[in-house]
């Protein structure tokens, strides 16, 4: 898998997340999406999230990527938390 | 406190910044004779360069700083903006993909991805605009993203999400022209003319020197039937130099009977560079037939199909008009042999070969084909002119489903052009007994009145141009359409053999069309071969004695792929039937046990909504790269 479908991986979760918020038509909470959406992602590095996100608003992915609330919009979206090598744009 | 070379760093950016990229650029180059490799130098005065409109240093200076440093995501972006200027779309892609794979959450890098990613023919369209929604929630205020988003969902025919967005966009930007336009343009689709109207006199008041700006007005008028307000615009627009306003002025004073007007407008616009010359051409013949000069006529285009025109010849449309005068004048063999060589996707040219095979295979057989005239003139008429010249097959028996629909449920007598639909299938619908207003943009109007979700007084009495499709195909039409959409029974000893041939040598025909043609030129979404031999491998061992029938548009690049299957072409299946092969491939489409559809393809679509034999439809899935049923009827 090249970085780019992981960062296509990491925005659909986001698009889960976003579906979820819009379903329950109320206001959802970081722990709350923890709960429901993210701790189930097989995409998840649940142990590291556990243990640098207390409140389950930073979620860390397997992969160089994770996803970061943002309150004021109340969705998430992508960040990078991991090195990612682009000497060789294959790896794209 | 600041060296002397950051200092001097700080005054050339504020200089570039200044709008004086040259004379920073000279700081630029000055300070890479000490450090030769620094990037954000080397990306610097790769900006100067693309600001010069020198693209490849540019592209070079890009690239030398991401050697340095594969971080810089601005560098990926100014690249890929570079490499979309020089024609590289793939290069450029690569280079958004990098700039999101460091910073996944880059909202004007999503926004470069998602406006450049759609083709002209829909391919990447749903990607394309999954990138813009990403780019407006990273990056909400910003007016031309929701622009840009508005136009790709009109284009995908979401045309109440591209109103929100493009007001969107107005309410970030009230000054954005390009969105009032849009804004016009989708709710003069909707059939909202006075909102449309209100939209686009913004526009102009805004910058009433902008060409596009009357074109779209000219559209509007046009679509009220105001012709005499249609060509002020137009004529104002190809005076302010948009090219294609030229052929609509040609075309509204054609409509208005104003023939010696627009033949004198052609004259003008012919030898001018960017004219829609096929166009012009086609307006060319029809003023000559209706002014009754077929003389001159073959004299002019046999002149034209060889002597250059403005420095080019137009051989298709010319033999196309010489082809529809043999026809006109009873010569259909000499119609269809003068076409038979001809390559084109030219619809005008589709329309009169077609008409000709026809023809003289009628000829040959000895059957009269009389076409009625209107029975009841005191019933309002609705016809559309643009059945015989824009689009081909399917494209036009799917407009007039859609209008036969809506002729019916107003009590209109539906009269149409000679048009290859309704010589192939045994219709009888009246010839055009006058020309009626122009009525383009009707398909929301016509949609909404057939489906039953607009209930407004009804458009009566026009010409409904290029009115399009159905959105969608209720169970309730089916059996309606199937009725009027039957082959007349002369064509059998030619559309009945291959489906013989297939059913004697297999008890499961197996149907896959395979679309290529004008699909690969124009962006359309392209069905991998591939994609359905995998299926086909999974399928194949569970069929009784299963046969595979190829229809393709382009057999010979597509055969291969499917030798293990051993499939059978109308060339091994069928009698020839010249300039007709794609009626005989359409008919075993209608009638085989399992259809495959080629991605966006109307013609195999549109069999498989006709077979009502058929257990199993199929298309390609182009989010999964897979094959994937389908219903042809909601």
């Amino acid at each position: 898998m090249g970085y780019y479908d992981m960062v296509e991986s990491s925005w659909q979760l986001s698009d889960a997340a976003q579906e979820y918020a819009q379903k329950a038509g109320r206001a959802v909470e970081p722990a709350e999406f923890w709960d429901k959406v993210f701790s189930q992602s097989p995409l998840v590095d649940a142990d590291r999230t556990l243990r640098e996100s207390p409140q389950r608003d930073r979620i860390f992915l397997k992969s160089p990527y994770g996803l970061q609330y943002r309150p004021a919009q109340k969705d998430w979206v992508p960040f990078r938390h991991g090195a990612v090598d682009l000497s060789n744009e294959n790896n794209i | 406190m600041k060296t002397t070379s950051d200092q001097v760093l700080a005054d050339a950016l504020a200089d570039h910044r200044a709008g004086h990229p040259e004379r920073a650029a000279t700081v630029y180059r000055r300070l890479l004779a000490d450090d030769p490799g620094n990037p954000d130098l080397l990306h610097l005065l790769g900006i100067t360069q693309r600001q010069a409109g020198r693209l490849t240093p540019a592209i070079d200076l890009f690239r030398r700083a991401l050697k340095r440093a594969p971080q810089m995501v601005e560098a990926r972006l100014n690249l890929a903006n570079a490499l979309v200027a020089q024609g590289d779309a793939a290069g450029a892609r690569t280079q958004w993909q990098a700039g999101l794979v460091l910073d996944p959450a880059h909202g004007a890098v999503w926004h470069s991805l998602g406006a450049s990613g759609a083709g002209h023919g829909g391919a990447g369209r749903e990607n394309a605009i999954r990138c813009l929604r990403r780019a407006a929630r990273l990056l909400p205020d910003k007016a031309e993203i929701h622009h840009d988003l508005g136009i790709l969902l009109r284009q995908d025919d979401r045309i109440e999400e591209a109103i929100t967005c493009q007001r969107q966009a107005l309410a970030l930007e009230p000054g954005f022209l390009s969105a009032w336009m849009s804004l016009g343009n989708a709710l003069l689709e909707m059939g909202e003319v006075a909102t449309a109207a209100q939209a686009l006199e913004r526009a102009a008041s805004l910058s009433p020197a902008t060409p596009e700006i009357w074109f779209n007005m000219g559209n509007l008028h046009y679509r009220s039937a105001d012709l005499a307000g249609a060509l002020r615009c137009y004529r104002r627009s190809a005076q302010l130099g948009l090219a294609a306003a030229r052929s609509r002025v040609v075309a509204t004073l054609f409509d208005q009977g104003e023939d010696a007007a627009a033949e004198a407008a052609l004259v003008e616009y012919l030898p001018l560079e960017g004219t829609d010359v096929s166009s012009i051409l086609e307006y060319l013949y029809a003023i000559l037939i209706r002014g009754g000069r077929a003389a001159q006529a073959r004299s002019l285009f046999t002149r034209l199909e060889t002597v250059p025109f403005a420095g080019r010849i137009y051989p298709v449309e010319c033999r196309t008009a010489l082809s529809a005068l043999d026809l006109l004048e009873g010569d259909p063999n000499a119609a269809a042999a003068r076409l038979e060589t001809v390559r084109s996707d030219n619809c005008w040219m589709f329309t009169v070969r077609s008409l000709a095979a026809l023809e003289r295979t009628r000829r040959q057989q000895g059957w009269r084909w009389q076409r009625p005239y209107n029975p009841d003139t005191a019933r309002p008429r609705l016809t559309s002119t643009s059945l015989g010249n824009r689009g081909r097959f399917a494209h036009n028996v799917l407009e007039y489903v859609l209008l036969r629909l809506y002729a019916e449920k107003h009590g209109c007598v539906l009269e149409t052009p000679d048009w290859v639909g309704g010589a192939y299938f045994d219709l009888d619908d009246p010839v055009p007994s006058g020309p009626l207003p122009p009525w383009p943009f009707a398909r929301r109007v016509l949609n909404g009145s057939v489906i039953g979700t607009r209930e407004v007084e009804p458009v009566l009495d026009r010409d409904a141009l290029s009115p399009l499709f159905l959105y969608e195909y209720p169970e309730a039409f089916r059996d309606r359409m199937r009725s009027w959409l039957q082959p007349r029974p002369q064509w059998k000893p030619w559309i009945d053999p291959p489906v013989d041939a297939l059913r004697a040598v297999g008890r499961t025909v197996v149907a896959i069309h395979i679309r290529r043609g004008d699909f690969l030129q124009y962006g359309y979404p392209i069905t991998e071969t591939q994609t359905y031999v995998d299926w086909l491998r999974g399928l194949w061992p569970t069929l009784d004695k299963p046969v595979l029938y190829l229809a393709s548009d382009d057999i010979p690049a597509v055969r291969a792929a499917f030798r293990e299957f051993r499939p059978v072409t109308l060339h091994d299946a069928g009698p020839a039937w010249p300039g007709l092969e794609f009626l005989q491939d359409f008919h075993v489409l209608t009638q085989a046990d399992i259809v495959g559809i080629s991605a966006a393809s109307g013609f195999s679509q549109l069999a498989a909504r006709l077979n009502a034999r058929a257990r199993l439809l199929v298309e390609p899935d182009m989010k999964t790269g897979g094959i994937k049923p389908f219903q042809a009827w909601v």
